[in-house]
């Protein structure tokens, strides 16, 4: 561990290991990340031998699938869970064709700080990846909007209370995105997002006394807990 | 008749029957006083026995004879068939009374199955059905003299018991001509050869009086005993043979797999039209997309950007739309981890708040198939619920029991729900029953609805 730290500043390029069954896939994505100027360290078809890889090989990104060898079940939360545990500085990607509320909900628990959950899809696009990578390195946490929408349709009864535009502002902030990035996709100035931000929290009952990743992990949390909160 | 008709409330499935609920006629009248309760019912029943059992004999004798006798001349057949049915008819009504007056039902054995054919195969089918044989004895031949000599004890027994203890009243009030004969005179003469210290009226009084409270105590123990001769012979004569319980399962699985079929080709066919609507036309385009994208590569690279950006989201619609089909064919969660987590996650979703309770046994395993039936009956009751019950809240609750899996589904709401074609919940009934599983739904007017779902644990297993 401690020799990745060392590594890091020498090797600029950032060090994927990717863990895929699909031969297909893993090719796509292994030429994506080289597009996108990230140098692919490990490339696997399992959950085992993913974790031995890492034993191995200093990296700061690992992605990968959900369902893998041998069950074809969740092998890929679990090693996503096992690698955060092992290893809290290398951010986890979890792609999935699918996304469940459980399995966010899981990732999510403990320190969520660069943990990702994407469908497939959204890695087609090498801006998007670009871009969600770059907030997993800085800490952040990248939430697909499918897992988003599913956490805030929990929460019907409050969510309702905010107006459409609050709304869009509260999936994205929950997408991980920050405000600057907020501003950006629904073309309204940062004050603007602040405004609405804090609306949100008034709504919402949340204080708002944190900023930046801060707070949008107390917007998770809160949606996280409709479970027990009904 | 449709393969449908074959379970009706009258002909509870086996499934129901090997596991009966606690129902308090299965607790059977054994205490005395019990019997006494019983008594009006059982003597009501032993003196309807003698002109129900003349009916069915005239009218089975009449058919089956006059139909033996014109067998040579071809209708013969259908009235001898006829006798076999309605003999089925007559057989059907009095297991359904005997049974009631003892608190033991009979189960009747199911008509035969019918078989694809003519008229020739319907007629061979009922004329090789030995149930309608045995049926044909009992209310043609054996039961009218038995219900006969029945009636006529019952009565005796009853006369006695009720006119013996008030012999001290109606006795003085008929006329004496003093020729009368009176048998306790002649009792105690024989008996002990001096005269009867009492006059004979109170002797017979004394007498009747004590041999009338012997009948009356005796009383609902004699109706019982004779109504439970009936009982063994109507149950030997219309009553299930180990034969007939066979046929029935066996009858009762090719309904199952005949749903199941059914059920499945439907659904194949759905998913086949949803592939073709869907992925499949979106596929092509991309296709024809990407191959003009090629054609225009050296000339047009505007139109070429334009084009490949069209067929990225076509790739992506096709992709959305293969989530949707796959999750309705497998969940994902249910394969991944399981009937448990799957509930809790349409729970958890779910448009109305749903409460999802387990009390399966450790170690109960449920089948793939079963979880994956069970899944679909708890989401396809829950989007029911949703969509037309009106309630605030759901529930769904998960136990075992012995052998079977045992879905309670329940909600608040204004009810009316119907397990009939055209109703929401038809294809579920189907569903079920295609597994060899059995549903109930009670769901009066003004609410609640509760659907009750018994599958066995371990199908395709």
């Amino acid at each position: 561990m401690t020799d990745s730290h060392q590594t890091e500043v020498l090797v600029p390029a950032l060090r994927i290991a990717l863990a895929e069954d699909s031969g297909l896939l893993r090719e796509g994505l292994i030429r994506l990340f080289d597009e996108a100027g990230y140098e692919t360290v490990v490339a696997v078809g399992d959950a085992d031998q993913l974790l031995a890889e890492l034993e191995q090989h200093p990296v700061d990104l690992v992605v990968l699938d959900v369902r893998m060898p041998p069950g074809f079940r969740d092998e890929g939360v679990r090693a996503a869970l096992a690698i955060r545990e092992r290893w809290p500085d290398r951010s986890v990607l979890l792609l999935s064709q699918h996304v469940e509320l459980v399995y966010a909900g899981e990732l999510l628990a403990g320190d969520p700080s660069g943990v990702g959950y994407l469908l497939k899809d959204r890695v087609a696009s090498l801006d998007e990846f670009r871009d969600a990578v770059a907030r997993l390195r800085a800490g952040g946490t990248v939430l697909d909007p499918e897992v988003v929408r599913g956490l805030m349709q929990r929460h019907r009864d409050p969510v309702e209370r905010l107006t459409s535009r609050e709304g869009e502002v509260l999936g994205l902030m929950a997408e991980g995105k920050s405000n600057p990035e907020i501003g950006a996709a629904l073309v309204v100035s940062a004050g603007a997002v602040e405004k609405h931000i804090s609306a949100i929290f008034q709504k919402l009952g949340l204080t708002d006394t944190a900023s930046g990743h801060r707070r949008v992990l107390a917007v998770l949390t809160w949606l996280r807990s409709a479970g027990e909160a009904s | 008749m449709t393969a449908h008709e074959l379970i009706e409330p009258g002909r509870v499935p086996r499934t129901a029957e090997s596991h009966p609920p606690s129902d308090p006629a299965a607790i059977r009248a054994t205490g005395y006083w019990d019997l006494w309760r019983a008594a009006p019912k059982t003597l009501g029943i032993l003196l309807l026995a003698m002109p129900f059992s003349i009916v069915a004999f005239s009218v089975l004798q009449t058919l089956f004879l006059v139909g033996l006798g014109s067998i040579v001349l071809v209708f013969g057949i259908f009235l001898v068939v006829g006798a076999l049915l309605t003999a089925r008819i007559f057989g059907d009504a009095w297991a359904g009374l005997i049974g009631a007056a003892v608190d033991r039902p009979i189960t009747r054995p199911v008509p035969p199955p019918t078989r694809p054919g003519g008229i020739l195969a319907r007629l061979r089918g009922q004329l090789s059905h030995g149930a309608g044989w045995r049926a044909l004895l009992h209310s043609g031949l054996v039961h009218m003299p038995l219900s006969v000599t029945l009636w006529s004890l019952s009565l005796m027994w009853t006369v006695i018991a009720v006119f013996g203890p008030t012999a001290w009243i109606w006795n003085r009030l008929t006329p004496t001509s003093g020729k009368n004969t009176h048998l306790s005179t002649v009792i105690w003469d024989s008996l002990s050869g001096s005269p009867m210290p009492v006059d004979p009226l109170t002797g017979d009084a004394i007498l009747y009086g004590v041999l009338g409270l012997i009948f009356l105590a005796t009383l609902p123990l004699v109706l019982r005993g004779l109504a439970m001769v009936d009982w063994a012979v109507s149950r030997a004569l219309l009553g299930e043979t180990a034969g007939d319980r066979l046929q029935r399962d066996v009858v009762q699985l090719e309904i199952a797999r005949e749903l199941a079929a059914a059920e499945e080709h439907r659904t194949l066919g759905q998913l086949e039209r949803d592939l073709h609507d869907g992925p499949q036309q979106r596929l092509v385009r991309l296709q024809m997309d990407l191959a003009a994208a090629e054609r225009r590569m050296a000339d047009d690279p505007a139109a070429v950007s334009s084009l490949l950006a069209e067929a990225r989201s076509t790739a992506g619609a096709a992709l959305d739309e293969l989530r949707a089909l796959s999750r309705g064919v497998a969940p994902p969660l249910l394969a991944d981890r399981g009937l448990r987590a799957a509930l809790e996650a349409i729970a958890d979703s779910a448009p109305i708040p749903t409460r999802m309770t387990w009390a399966v046994g450790e170690g109960v395993t449920l089948s793939e198939v079963t979880e994956r039936t069970v899944y679909f009956i708890a989401a396809e009751c829950l989007a029911n619920a949703a969509k037309h019950s009106g309630a605030g809240r759901f529930d769904l609750h998960l136990a075992d029991d012995a052998g079977w899996v045992i879905l309670t589904a329940s909600d608040e709401g204004r009810g009316g729900a119907m397990l009939l074609p055209g109703h929401g919940l038809y294809g579920l009934d189907q569903r079920v029953r295609g597994v060899g599983g059995s549903i109930t739904l009670s769901s009066p007017d003004g609410g609640p609805t509760v659907i009750v779902a018994r599958i066995p644990v371990s199908l395709g297993a």
